[in-house]
């Protein structure tokens, strides 16, 4: 019951990571555009879109990369885990799971510090503070990290059930 | 120390851990062994990617999943069909001159082949082809995307080892198109035998029609190109105003797109972005630890001890990444091998820019082969025929690409012809 609530909102949080990725993709092509209008049309160039659309990058991969951890999407070699019975592979991709684990909470961690270490630092052209550049760095840490602990805890109460671990991403 | 390194991400690769983690845990496991602060962890992963020339990345994936979501697939493939339909084995000539159209506006091969490619494995199985004939030409055609401007692998390369994108850009031009005529030539050839059906010849009032309703894609390389060429845009603006123009094309001017494709666009950018900048932010630590255990000195300094000439280095670089090739996917291995052989490259004389392009075809050739060939998985599931049989079917196209492939491997003005002509001799 809990187990299904849990999954529920994972479920939620995946969709709004995914809305928030796309949103991102917009507002960069917008932006990037607005700076060649700027120059181009208005002959009146802005400081600010360049590190604005460096701010979207950054979050965008960060947030984007959760989601795909979510659908089991991230980029890995699959062919050595595909060749091995269920069993097997179950326990890799556990493995698997707990090792994203601990990466991205250390990561979360130093993202912490990072965002510490900058605090009260402006960015040169915004004046935002430079601490924009950790914040994405730990949401998407944390948000990994949740899913995997869902994942984990949905691997352990139902054995039979596959782990999502295909790649899908375009080259 | 530094085997320990390359053992350990080899054996975490190999058991299935992404890409990104994998380089990661190495990284911590470096930054502890060293001695110092973890800090720079979050200092190296947050600061690696912020960086404006790689917002060209999204903004190239935007734009061919854009042009797909638009229904320029059809325009582009009625205009083929007018101009080459009736040649022998018309349908997989037609296929290989579309994707050679849409690779001036994608720089994706795995969306050439999810999008250009269902409308072509439709109609090369209408009109009698056999399904894994159909996917083979399919996947092969698909994989010179990346190599013609513009191709986010491009970018990656010239972000990841310090070149010219316009450079790398028309590095790609010669290759590609001999790329495309080999794959015409096989292809004709293997007509012969096995009597493929064709259409009848267009009249030019036909031809005049289809290039008119395909003009708007048509002219997207001349833009893409000339802007970045006069100056007026960098490679990222040029980006952005292909994925704007994109967008207004199919949602303004054509009106064929559905919601639900469009949606999907920006979706489908969203992830490929997180897949791959995952990769360059995790490798930008990594980097720090290759730097500290002087690996690629170390590679560099063995490549001149070894007293290997230019040609050789290619030749032994060359099968290590078709090798990698067969395991991981393309984007993966350029962020992976670029940095730790560079120096080595750089000091046997030979030109980042050639050296990108071999790397690049080469990796292209990756997508073609099992047992992880991305672009063979896509094509088997658009045209239901099973993959050992399309691996098979796929087989004549691969040799091709590996002949072109020693050609700008020994040739390097093949490659580097276009660039030196456009932009001047490069400066070494």
């Amino acid at each position: 019951m809990a187990l299904r609530l849990l999954k529920t909102v994972q479920a939620a949080l995946g969709r709004a990571e995914e809305l928030v990725a796309m949103t991102l993709v917009v507002a960069l092509m917008v932006v990037v555009n607005l700076q060649i209008f700027a120059r181009y049309i208005f002959h009146h160039p802005f400081i600010w879109p360049e590190e604005v659309s460096r701010l979207l990058l950054v979050w965008m991969t960060f947030i984007g990369a959760a989601a795909l951890t979510r659908r089991g999407a991230d980029l890995a070699v699959d062919t050595f885990i595909e060749m091995l019975p269920h069993g097997g592979r179950r326990v890799l991709l556990i493995i698997r799971d707990a090792l994203l684990v601990v990466v991205f909470t250390i990561i979360a961690l130093q993202g912490f510090e990072l965002a510490k270490a900058v605090n009260g630092m402006p960015l040169v052209a915004t004046g935002w503070p430079t601490a924009m550049l950790a914040w994405p760095v730990i949401a998407g840490a944390v948000l990994t990290v949740f899913h995997c602990v869902i994942r984990l805890i949905d691997g352990f109460a139902n054995p039979s059930v596959e782990v999502p671990h295909t790649p899908k991403v375009l080259t | 120390m530094s085997a320990l390194y390359v053992v350990v991400l080899l054996v975490l690769l190999f058991s299935g851990v992404p890409v990104a983690a994998s380089l990661l845990i190495v990284s911590i496991g470096g930054i502890l062994a060293a001695g110092v602060p973890l800090s720079i962890l979050g200092q190296r992963i947050a600061f690696g990617i912020d960086s404006f020339t790689l917002i060209a990345i999204p903004m190239f994936l935007l734009m061919g999943n854009l042009m797909n979501a638009s229904g320029v697939t059809q325009r582009i493939f009625d205009f083929s069909v007018a101009m080459v339909g009736h040649w022998r084995a018309g349908l997989a000539q037609v296929n290989i001159i579309g994707s050679l159209i849409f690779s001036g506006m994608s720089g994706s091969a795995l969306a050439d082949a999810a999008g250009l490619g269902t409308v072509e494995i439709r109609a090369m199985t209408l009109k009698g082809y056999s399904p894994a004939f159909a996917a083979a030409i399919t996947a092969a055609s698909a994989t010179i995307g990346p190599v013609i401007p513009p191709s986010t692998v491009a970018v990656l390369y010239a972000f990841i080892a310090d070149v010219s994108i316009g450079r790398m850009f028309l590095a790609g031009v010669v290759p590609g198109l001999i790329m495309v005529f080999a794959l015409m030539v096989l292809v004709h050839w293997r007509g012969k035998s096995l009597d493929l059906p064709t259409y009848v010849r267009a009249s030019w009032a036909e031809r005049g029609r289809a290039t008119w309703k395909a003009l708007p894609a048509l002219v997207v390389p001349i833009g893409l190109i000339g802007g970045m060429r006069t100056g007026i845009f960098t490679a990222t603006e040029v980006a952005a105003v292909g994925a704007l123009y994109a967008l207004l094309l199919a949602a303004v001017y054509w009106k064929t797109t559905d919601k639900k494709e469009m949606i999907g666009a920006f979706r489908e950018t969203a992830l490929s972005t997180g897949g791959i900048m995952i990769i360059v932010a995790a490798a930008n630590v990594f980097a720090w630890i290759l730097t500290r255990e002087r690996i690629p000195q170390g590679v560099a300094e063995s490549v001149i001890a070894f007293n290997l000439d230019p040609i050789t280095l290619l030749l032994v670089l060359n099968v290590l990444i078709l090798l990698l090739g067969m395991i991981l996917d393309a984007s993966a291995i350029l962020i992976l091998v670029t940095p730790v052989v560079m120096p080595a490259v750089l000091a046997v004389g030979i030109d980042p820019v050639h050296f990108g392009m071999v790397l690049i075809l080469n990796m292209m050739i990756g997508l073609l082969t099992p047992p992880v060939g991305m672009a063979l998985f896509i094509v088997s599931n658009i045209a239901k025929a099973p993959i050992a049989t399309v691996a098979r079917e796929t087989m004549p196209y691969i040799i091709a690409f590996l002949a072109v492939l020693l050609l700008i491997t020994f040739v390097p003005q093949l490659v580097l012809w276009l660039p030196d002509l456009v932009y001047g001799p490069a400066k070494l």
